[in-house]
């Protein structure tokens, strides 16, 4: 449609190029507008402090980690160039690797689907005229302003493994148990009570981003989808999801980067455990860095996890241009 | 379209920084608890500066040290427990360290590299400062054979703490029940067919496996070099050791040790419906801020043997004061170490139910007249080790904590879970 409409545009006028008898100043031709020219200095004032914010808090950092990894950090952070040491030696044992690349990837697979479709959900429903809609929208906000450390205590808390804690206290009340769950502490469960924390953190987000992409369509569009004889499903995938696509890719992405590098919920709520089933990529550099004290280990693979998260966020930003294209 | 590209790859680099920017973990609670301005020194301290009785007694012995002199200003930062080991990488590492960390010996090993040793400043005090401090107190603070700081405090958590309502209850006599590994568990069975939970085992983490090691030791391991500690903990004595342990959860005697860590396991405790537990002396105090109800059914023995009359395990631990590499003012420091490990600051401790490192304290009526210390004095002088230390600890634990977590949770069959991690510890 879109294509077409493109089809159907005339082709914008374009300037009449100067000749070569203009540009010399024939008779009759319009004089060429003096090109201002900026100087160095006024460059400088422009784009100097710009320049000096990106490189200082941007670039250096960068540049410093990405060294790092190359460099024998492991004395004392000598950072003497030590070429692929620290590689090598994160891949001479793969098996610790490979556990929590896959937790990773089913923790921020799972956790951005489910944020998106939540957060969808919820927009579709706050966009209508639902009664006591700015209530909801109040409240399915309040998870998302809640600090990421107070979120997986309070997570804690409900997930704890007497029937002191809410949800084996819940259970226990409607007769569906009778000794507590320990879900923090099985390897089946505490993956996706982690999963379940930074849901329940992560959805408002989603929510009100693509509830304010929704509010951005025009109502007019739905009307004439409607006078057009378009039910609820055809208005859905022809407008509403066109209309909310590039947000929609853009705070998946985001999202993901969040649960990529997600911490603070994992530490507190099961340390890695039980049995290593929710060790991620994250909670793995910190225990390299800070509890093994393997310095080279542990900045390798945080440039590892850098350039996953960069390759990943260019692949779905890619994705969504793209799809803007179509 | 190259633009496009460009402009493409700087989004992408811009969006990620801006997300990963705050990758890490949280810095939760460090703050300065001092409005004074800062002096020569700057005190580092964890669990000192928590709101509890040596916290107060640590803000009173620094305040008390100010007054004492006009040469020297401390002023204390407050770091928790849990982030003492990252707080020490972190500032030393950025060359701006406190003068002065309160770390426990066993993280000696480990955090060696970031502490300076003070053997000439004990050097330097002389003969009688020296013989001041009990054997075992030094020894805490020896690692590689050298003095690494003042100890000011000795502990075990291996003093079992028993609940006297529930072991009644059930008809459990608690010196029999402690006598050995076969008793151990019948009287467990005895308190759960009472309808009452036997006991809690910890192993939610690695620090967890410090309440482990006695076990190991009770079981037949020689803990005491850390050159032999892989071997130890790889004997068929010490896979019987782990199956022991792994069977109190599987036969239901102990809720999920893989999901409990200290604060779940104190609450728990203190709800007053739990029989054994293994803790240290300072267990009262933290019982008491949940449920003070809990004081008055208090009792404390020792873990069992595996035999009768057999032998068991105290692995000792405490707190001593050191100073960080890169120290500014190393000398006053020392100073202010030795106001805050004084005769007066050890009776102090002793009064808030920690062991004292003074001989002459220790010795004294403050501890002997105070049962549980004393019971807990006799534990570390007749069964103490020092908590294992090495500088691969950290992931030592890691590896050991993660194969009983499988085991318990029935990933892998406690022989299996046993003999992968013996591998991975033979990889170290």
């Amino acid at each position: 449609m879109s294509g077409t409409r493109r089809m159907e545009r005339p082709a914008p006028e374009r300037p009449a190029t100067p000749t070569a008898a203009g540009a010399t100043g024939a008779p009759g031709s319009r004089p060429r507008p003096r090109r201002r020219t900026v100087s160095a200095g006024d460059r400088a004032i422009f784009f100097g402090p710009l320049m000096v914010v990106l490189v200082g808090m941007l670039a250096f950092p960068i540049g410093f980690a990405l060294y790092a990894s190359f460099a024998d950090v492991d004395n004392l952070f000598s950072l003497e160039f030590a070429g692929a040491a620290n590689y090598q030696e994160l891949f001479e044992r793969p098996a610790d690797l490979v556990t929590p690349f896959l937790n990773t990837l089913r923790f921020v697979g799972v956790s951005v689907a489910a944020a998106l479709v939540l957060g969808f959900g919820g927009a579709l429903l706050l966009n209508t005229t639902l009664r006591g809609r700015r209530w909801f929208r109040s409240a399915l906000l309040f998870p998302w302003v809640i600090p990421t450390v107070l979120v997986a205590l309070l997570w804690r808390w409900i997930m704890d493994s007497n029937l002191g804690g809410a949800f084996n206290g819940l259970l226990a009340e409607v007769g569906i148990i009778d000794d507590p769950v320990s879900w923090l502490g099985s390897p089946d469960w505490a993956p996706w009570v982690i999963i379940l924390a930074q849901v329940w953190h992560g959805f408002p987000f989603v929510m009100i981003m693509l509830l304010a992409a929704l509010q951005a369509i025009p109502d007019e569009l739905y009307e004439a989808a409607a006078v057009d004889g378009a039910g609820p499903v055809r208005q859905l995938t022809a407008i509403t999801w066109p209309g909310v696509r590039p947000i929609f890719v853009l705070v998946g992405t985001l999202e993901g980067l969040y649960a990529f590098r997600e911490f603070a919920t994992i530490d507190v709520l099961t340390k890695g455990g039980p049995a290593g089933s929710t060790e991620v990529l994250a909670t793995q550099v910190y225990r390299l860095f800070f509890e093994y004290h393997q310095f080279g280990k542990a900045v390798a693979l945080a440039a590892l996890m850098f350039l996953l998260a960069l390759l990943a966020t260019t692949f779905f930003l890619r994705l969504s241009i793209r799809g803007d294209e179509d | 379209m190259r633009k496009q590209k460009n402009v493409l790859f700087s989004l992408s680099v811009v969006t990620v920084l801006a997300v990963t920017a705050a990758c890490g973990p949280d810095s939760s609670g460090t703050s300065s608890d001092s409005g004074e301005p800062a002096g020569d020194i700057t005190v580092t301290s964890w669990r000192f500066a928590d709101p509890s009785a040596v916290g107060t007694l640590h803000l009173e012995l620094i305040d008390g040290f100010n007054e004492s002199q006009d040469a020297i200003n401390v002023t204390t930062e407050a770091i928790p427990y849990n982030d003492v080991n990252t707080e020490l990488v972190n500032s030393v590492l950025s060359g701006a360290p406190a003068d002065l960390v309160a770390i426990g010996p066993s993280e000696l090993a480990s955090n060696a590299e970031y502490l300076q040793p003070v053997d000439d400043f004990w050097e330097a005090e002389g003969a009688e400062f020296q013989d001041a401090f009990s054997e075992t107190a030094r020894a805490l603070a020896t690692h590689d054979g050298q003095l690494w700081g003042i100890p000011i405090e000795m502990s075990t958590t291996d003093g079992m703490w028993f609940n006297k309502d529930v072991l009644a209850d059930s008809g459990v006599d608690p010196e029999q029940a402690v006598s050995s590994w076969e008793n151990f568990r019948a009287a467990l069975e005895q308190i759960k067919a009472a309808g009452h939970t036997p006991m809690l085992f910890e192993a939610a983490n690695a620090t967890r496996m410090d309440r482990h090691w006695s076990w190991y030791v009770a079981g037949g391991a020689d803990l005491t070099d850390p050159d032999q500690y892989v071997e130890q903990m790889c004997t068929p004595e010490s896979e019987e050791t782990f199956t022991f342990l792994t069977d109190l959860y599987l036969d239901g005697l102990t809720p999920n040790p893989a999901g409990i860590a200290y604060d779940e396991a104190t609450r728990q405790f203190s709800a007053g419906d739990v029989g054994f537990y293994a803790d240290g002396p300072w267990a009262p105090t933290t019982y008491e801020a949940y449920d003070a109800s809990i004081l008055d059914k208090l009792g404390y023995t020792h873990l069992p043997p595996k035999e009768e009359g057999g032998g068991y395990g105290a692995n000792v631990d405490g707190l001593l004061w050191a100073i960080p590499k890169g120290s500014a003012n190393p000398e006053a420091a020392w100073e202010v170490m030795k106001f805050m490990s004084s005769v007066d600051a050890e009776e102090r401790q002793a009064a808030n139910g920690n062991l004292p490192t003074r001989t002459e304290v220790l010795q004294s009526a403050v501890v002997a007249d105070d049962p549980m210390l004393a019971h807990f004095g006799a534990l570390i002088d007749e069964h103490g080790y020092p908590r294992p230390r090495a500088d691969f600890i950290g992931e030592f634990k890691q590896i050991f904590i993660t194969a009983y977590q499988a085991a318990v949770t029935e990933q892998q069959s406690p022989a299996d879970a046993h003999a992968s991690a013996c591998d991975q510890l033979r990889g170290l």
